[in-house]
């Protein structure tokens, strides 16, 4: 399946655009060669666990995942070009309004609840990591995604970003839903002041749920995305 | 191969896609995401459906049950009292029984102002009554409250290691009326209260084992400025210390005010510090760490810890071992060390507690040093302090308190 899809693939599609690349991956933006239609092309080294749990859902916070293969370790994924800026970018502009920041985590919660019922954990959120289509937040890239196992006491390899990543991602134990918690925790301060929660935290309310998204004990956190998404409201 | 259900193209036999006529072949799932209060309601309701089958089943076996006349068994002659359950979520509502129990009234959400001020201690208020009232908080409603400027009203100084008690005053005065003599202010006073419907306090903070903890409002009618007044137990280990004053007038105006309680004297460290034994610091080499010291026994349970009572009767307990924890930048854990190469020399003191040398051959991942303590000999407190001197300078101060406990 893995090579007949890349030829496939090669057979439709125009290659417009190489977006990243890493030595572990590479991202595409293709456009259809009939109908002009732009798609998103992933190839990495690693597990596609996640990518195919997401074949079969669809959810106006996730990108849709149209298909994916695997061989010796190699995964490809193709899946819908989500048309809209990175949050990282509108940013830049300066942060949001609460009201907005608010909509913006709301939306995310409810992508990482559909990600945390097929017992999958994001392990990467971050500005960059967040589409902005229209009204709509849409939670990109699970490469660093991972299927949380009852029986696997720590992550086998640790991912994450740099001061969005839980403490437990630094291999101490298995992570699981409050660890994208609580990097959405530091994405929510972010909006709020432009800076990480250990260097200004935001006020008020929205303060609060940052301090408990981001406690270092994940007992301590919300129990899960919906237990935040009710304190948001 | 199988054919595309559109196009007929050619297609892999587990194809879920045609990249030729970019159709699907497979019907995605729509997951719903349940609303949390919906959620929560649909919780309420199916324990509030058991608890009326349980009592119903109850109350039958008691009338089957029922003995001789000289010794009766009282049963109700009246229905079971039915509890109220919550508002039923719309997809459970065919499910359930035709005789819609009645609906009770769910509590009104109180209506924000209009202007809320979130971070403030003191607030304008245009009142039901046409007055305008000045409301504050203050700590000391003794003599503050003839003070004007909210930077002392709002912060309380908490000190290091200190636990005790405070109140928290809301003052009112009528606009105008700030210098006029108590008879004056009096009747005024006691007219704002009446048309207060209720006020609730809550301290918004999280320490390890300590919370801070909040009295019931009391009403004080003798003194005209001092609307109610809370008695707040503090403690200085409690991360986040800030009490919340939510006023709710009888007319549904909701008004917010906000104090703070701070630990005094903290030592901050270059990069900033949130607390006495758990802070970030931005290391040379642009990283943000965190370091926290820990008692646990455990790594996989470790959590920041700043303080351990000690129970005074109990002398089994002859060993602790304080370890310094850091959370290492993106890698592996073995990148805490280089953390330690930033690191000149650690240095630990204690008053009355005798300590080994610090160690840096931990089993510990986490951790990038430790300290065992002889807590042998029980005494009242003592404070544990790690100073880390770094080598461009920058010396990180921890701390963690001891307490004899009976």
């Amino acid at each position: 399946m893995y090579d007949e899809f890349l030829c496939l693939i090669g057979e439709a599609f125009d290659e417009e655009k190489e977006l990243k690349r890493t030595p572990m991956s590479c991202i595409r933006r293709l456009r259809h060669k009939k109908s002009g239609r732009r798609y998103i092309f992933r190839l990495y080294q690693g597990s596609g666990e996640v990518y195919r749990k997401l074949l079969g859902i669809s959810c106006p916070n996730l990108p849709k995942v149209l298909e994916t293969a695997e061989k010796d370790g190699k995964v490809a994924v193709l899946e819908e070009y989500v048309n809209g800026d990175t949050l990282d970018l509108l940013l830049e502009g300066g942060t949001l309004r609460p009201g907005d920041a608010r909509s913006i985590a709301l939306q995310l919660c409810q992508g990482l609840y559909v990600l945390h019922s097929l017992d999958a954990v994001h392990r990467d959120v971050k500005p960059e990591n967040v589409i902005i289509r229209g009204d709509e937040a849409v939670l990109i890239d699970f490469d660093a995604s991972r299927i949380v196992k009852e029986d696997q006491r720590a992550d086998t390899v640790v991912l994450g970003t740099t001061g969005y990543a839980a403490p437990e991602q630094y291999g101490i134990s298995q992570t699981d839903g409050r660890a994208d918690i609580y990097s959405l925790g530091v994405l929510l301060n972010i909006m709020l002041t432009g800076k990480h929660p250990s260097m200004e935290l935001a006020p008020g309310k929205l303060g609060r749920i940052v301090q408990r998204c981001t406690q270092i004990n994940p007992k301590k956190r919300y129990k899960n995305v919906l237990y935040l998404m009710e304190d948001l409201e | 191969m199988k054919q595309c259900k559109n196009c007929h193209a050619s297609l892999p036999d587990d194809a879920l896609f045609c990249p030729y006529c970019e159709t699907e072949q497979i019907e995605k799932m729509q997951l719903s995401i349940p609303h949390p209060r919906r959620w929560k309601r649909l919780l309420s309701l199916l324990l509030a459906l058991a608890l009326t089958v349980g009592l119903l089943g109850v109350l039958l076996t008691r009338s089957q049950n029922r003995t001789a006349p000289d010794a009766p068994v009282p049963i109700s002659t009246e229905s079971p009292e039915r509890p109220t359950p919550n508002p039923e979520p719309e997809s459970v509502k065919d499910a359930v029984s035709t005789e819609s129990p009645e609906s009770p009234t769910p509590e009104p959400e109180p209506e924000p102002v209009k202007d809320p001020i979130v971070a403030s201690p003191e607030y304008w208020y245009r009142a039901a009554d046409g007055m305008t009232y000045e409301m504050f908080l203050t700590f000391d409603p003794e003599n503050d409250a003839d003070k004007l400027g909210a930077t002392e009203k709002q912060r309380f100084r908490i000190p290091q290691g200190g636990k005790g008690q405070t109140v928290s005053a809301l003052c009112v005065y009528p606009n105008g009326f700030r210098n006029s003599n108590m008879e004056t202010l009096h009747p005024h006073g006691a007219l704002f209260s009446t048309l207060i419907d209720h006020i609730d306090v809550e301290a918004i903070g999280e320490g390890g084992s300590h919370d801070m903890k909040v009295s019931e409002p009391v009403f004080d009618e003798k003194k005209p400025f001092a609307t109610a007044v809370v008695t707040v137990e503090y403690d200085s280990y409690c991360w986040f210390n800030e009490l919340l004053w939510t006023i709710t007038m009888k007319n549904g105006d909701v008004i917010y005010l906000h104090q703070y309680l701070l630990v005094e004297e903290m030592d901050v460290p270059a990069g900033g510090g949130l607390e006495s034994h758990d802070m970030w610091y931005n290391a040379e080499d642009s990283v943000i760490y965190r370091l926290f010291l820990t008692f646990s026994e455990s790594e996989s349970d470790a959590e920041p810890e700043g303080s351990i009572a000690l129970p005074l009767q109990d002398s089994s307990l002859e060993h602790l071992t304080s370890h310094l924890c850091v959370l290492p930048k993106l890698g592996s854990l073995s990148d805490n060390a280089n953390f330690l190469d930033l690191v000149d020399h650690i240095q630990v003191q204690t008053g009355w507690i005798q300590h080994g040398e610090v160690s840096f051959d931990d089993d510990w991942s986490l951790a990038v040093a430790s300290v065992v303590l002889d807590v042998g000999q029980r005494k009242s407190a003592d404070k544990l302090v790690w100073s880390i001197y770094m080598k461009n300078g920058d010396i990180i101060t921890l701390h963690q308190f001891f307490y004899g406990a009976s």
